[in-house]
């Protein structure tokens, strides 16, 4: 007949070997269960103390969180929260309120309990809401249950006084801090003005009012004038010519034609000028048209008076008004010629400036782009200035809310922990782990024979007979009565821990 | 055929071996004291009389005898002492006299041998009780010189061809008694008492006692009973250094063992040894 290999040991095997030292099992568990039950036991309890807040959190962290990026803030929120309302001083001052520090222990050990203390006061965000409620719970454990209640409550008040008697942290030092830039910016903006108006002033010949450069203008312009003269001067020259050469031809006429009507004769000369002028000009020339009126006056007169009588030619009038338009030609004449003069000044002086235009422009953009920039900052540092009085107005006006009590801490009643049934369970669990580990060992320190072959293979001498158990009537009585009381030793070990948890 | 012709057969059978056994019944013609042996009382404890033996009992003391007679008359050159066999174990209750009890009951029923169960376990007569007879004379007396006729404390049995030897009065130098020479000489004594004499001795555990050691070295068998599932292998294995180059035959009987899961099958009879098989010592006849 064959027999399997049996040299690996399988699952039954094991479960058996386990079985075997079932009572040394049994005894490991329940000694292990009586001392992490009598531990359980003698744990001390700690007692939570919990209030639910309202913490505006967006104003209280505010100016601190400016300029931090939006997703990173949010993501810290609660952490930030923590540490600024949990500071070193706050911390402290919690400490000392709620009799929590001990005296005479030196500076170190105040410091770890400070520092232990701020990781032991838990503000945690309650998510039950909606992510972006601004409700937080601030907890504390302590084995006595008035002290647990004590710290939250003066947690509760410390913060409540630091946040709604100051208007928010540093909030003030923000506000001053804007102040003072403003005013720095005002200062460099009326320098940058000042100088702005000092070059324009230096250079108002080709820098207007309004800031544009206008020398090439102005240059065109001199040039155009000084065209536009010398035109005019020459035709007042050419007139110039003209009455002289009258003059001489009337002194001339004088002398043959005195005793005619002057008037008649002065119109007759008029009209003779005229037809010249008319040669030369348009209607619309000045000259013209002075000369048509005076012949119209002449005719008026002439028509007006009666008879006249010789008028002596002493003064001829033809005469005399060439004279005098005479002089007035030649006040013109030196009129223009002085313009000319000026003009010709000016030239000079735009064409000396060209070489220095270039850095002129320049210096000019330079102080303007320099006032723009000033200006601009000076405009920003305003709005936000604006922008925190304004904030801080709604946020000190009573209709918004920074912080409020939901729900006041209380005196708890019962301990939050240790959570004993559940450790009870748990030091079971380990116990039966321990001991079927602890029976396995066993079984594998004391081995066995099972069988034949291990009987062979192991001791190498013949076997000259293998015996089965005679399982009696008796036999089975002891078996059963045996697995009963284990069984019931084992009820009895759940028992317990039932009864401990209930 | 019916049934009643087969049981009558059967009992035919049954009568003629019962013949056969008076007449080669050498304990008959010994004037001995008797004892019955109470069956009932027995069989509570595992041994078995009668046909009532449950057969797979049956079957592995079979197994056992052969191997021990084959042993004991079989070997060339022949065993010194071959027929004294000693049953002994590592430590307690591993069931020694259980089994030299069934296993002397069976070698009983052998057909020209005669066997005489001995209880040399001093220090807790243990087969002496259990057949009832510790208050009786014995072993320690007639290695004490107070009984020098061994034919005055053999008892013979109700089971024909079965002799028994009680332990004794106890006795503080027992252990003594057992390891000296008086024990040799004794030994010799049984050996020649009767023709075709098979000893079994129920001895005392070797890791317990020194004695069992020491007396075991005047038997030509030992057989270390093992119980299965409980004595260590450590046990066994320091037992078995104890007997360790001697001339006797060592061998190894499993008893009270089960049938487990995850052994596969077919375990148990036949494994290829009995029926002649010797161990160790010089060939078959």
């Amino acid at each position: 007949m064959s027999y399997k290999s049996q040299s690996s040991t399988n699952i039954f095997a094991h479960v058996r070997a386990v079985w075997r030292y079932r009572w040394s099992a049994i005894v490991l568990t329940s000694l292990l269960c009586v001392f992490g039950w009598l531990f359980v036991h003698n744990m001390k309890n700690s007692y939570q103390a919990e209030a639910q807040v309202y913490i505006d959190s967006k104003s209280v962290l505010g100016p601190i969180l400016k300029g931090v990026g939006s997703d990173i803030r949010q993501a810290n929120e609660v952490k930030m929260l923590a540490l600024t309302l949990l500071s070193r001083t706050n911390i402290e001052i919690i400490a000392e309120k709620s009799n929590l520090l001990k005296k005479d222990k030196g500076e170190l050990y105040k410091e770890l309990f400070l520092s232990r203390l701020a990781n032991q006061i838990k503000l945690v965000q309650d998510t039950k809401g909606s992510k972006s409620a601004n409700i937080f719970s601030i907890s504390y454990f302590h084995e006595n249950p008035k002290q647990a209640y004590t710290v939250v409550r003066t947690t509760l008040a410390q913060l409540e006084s630091k946040i709604l008697n100051h208007g928010g942290i540093h909030k003030g030092a923000a506000q001053s801090f804007l102040m003072r830039q403003v005013n720095e910016y005002e200062q460099r903006l009326k320098y940058a003005e000042k100088k702005i108006k000092e070059f324009k002033f230096k250079h108002s010949d080709i820098i207007t009012d309004k800031g544009n450069v206008i020398y090439h203008n102005k240059l065109e312009q001199a040039r155009n004038d000084l065209e536009e003269n010398a035109l005019a001067l020459s035709e007042v020259k050419k007139h110039h010519e003209l009455l002289l050469k009258q003059l001489s031809a009337e002194s001339k006429l004088i002398g043959s034609h005195n005793n005619k009507n002057p008037l008649l004769t002065r119109i007759r000369i008029q009209n003779e000028k005229l037809d010249e002028l008319k040669l030369l000009f348009t209607n619309e020339h000045p000259d013209i048209i002075s000369l048509r009126q005076s012949i119209a006056d002449l005719e008026h007169q002439l028509k007006s008076q009666p008879n006249n009588k010789a008028i002596k030619s002493s003064n001829n009038p033809i005469y005399q008004d060439l004279k005098t338009t005479l002089n007035k030609v030649e006040a013109k004449i030196s009129g223009l010629a002085l313009r000319a003069v000026e003009y010709r000044k000016k030239i000079k002086h735009f064409l000396g400036l060209l070489s220095l235009m270039p850095e002129i422009e320049t210096e000019f953009l330079n102080l303007t782009r320099g006032y723009n920039v000033v200006k601009d900052r000076y405009d920003q540092l305003l709005q936000g200035l604006e922008s925190a009085r304004v904030a801080e107005e709604i946020s000190t006006s009573s209709n918004t809310i920074k912080f409020d009590i939901i729900t006041p801490p209380l005196i708890p009643l019962l301990p939050s922990s240790p959570n004993r049934p559940r450790l009870n369970v748990f030091v079971i669990l380990i116990a039966l782990t321990l001991g079927i580990a602890f029976a396995f060992v066993l079984s594998y320190m004391r081995p066995i024979f099972e069988n034949y072959y291990s009987l062979k293979q192991h001791t190498g001498i013949p076997i000259v007979g293998s015996v089965s158990l005679q399982k009696d009537n008796a036999w089975y009585i002891r078996h059963y009565l045996e697995l009963a009381f284990f069984l019931l030793c084992s009820m009895g070990l759940m028992t317990v821990l039932i009864y401990l948890n209930y | 055929m019916t049934k009643n012709k087969q049981t009558h057969q059967a009992n035919q059978v049954n009568q003629a071996i019962q013949q056969i056994r008076n007449v080669e019944n050498h304990l008959v013609k010994r004037n001995l004291d008797k004892i019955i042996l109470d069956v009932e009382r027995l069989k509570t404890r595992g041994i078995y009389l009668g046909d009532d033996i449950p057969s797979p009992l049956l079957s592995e003391m079979r197994i056992i005898k052969q191997s021990i007679i084959s042993n004991a008359f079989l070997t060339e050159p022949p065993l010194e002492n071959g027929n004294f066999i000693v049953i002994t174990s590592s430590l307690a209750n591993e069931g020694k006299t259980y089994l030299s009890m069934n296993l002397a009951i069976s070698l009983a029923m052998e057909l020209g041998y005669t066997t005489l169960l001995m209880d040399t376990d001093v220090l807790k007569p243990q087969l002496s009780e259990l057949i009832g007879v510790q208050e009786r004379k014995g072993l320690i007396d007639l290695l004490s010189g107070q009984i020098s006729d061994i034919s005055k404390v053999i008892l013979k049995s109700n089971i024909a061809n079965l002799a028994i030897l009680p332990c004794g009065t106890p006795n503080d130098l027992a252990t003594e008694l057992l390891s000296s020479e008086r024990m040799k000489m004794l030994v010799k004594k049984l050996i020649s008492w009767i023709p075709k004499l098979i000893i079994i001795a129920d001895s005392a555990p070797l890791l317990l006692t020194s004695e069992s050691r020491i007396m075991s070295r005047h038997a030509g068998q030992i057989l270390l009973v093992v119980e299965a599932e409980k004595t260590p292998q450590s046990a066994v294995m320091e037992a078995l250094d104890l007997l360790k180059k001697r001339r006797e035959i060592v061998g190894l009987i499993l008893n009270k063992h089960q049938h487990r899961l995850g052994y596969g099958y077919g375990y148990g009879y036949g494994y290829g040894y009995g029926y002649g098989y010797s161990y160790g010592y010089g060939k078959k006849k």
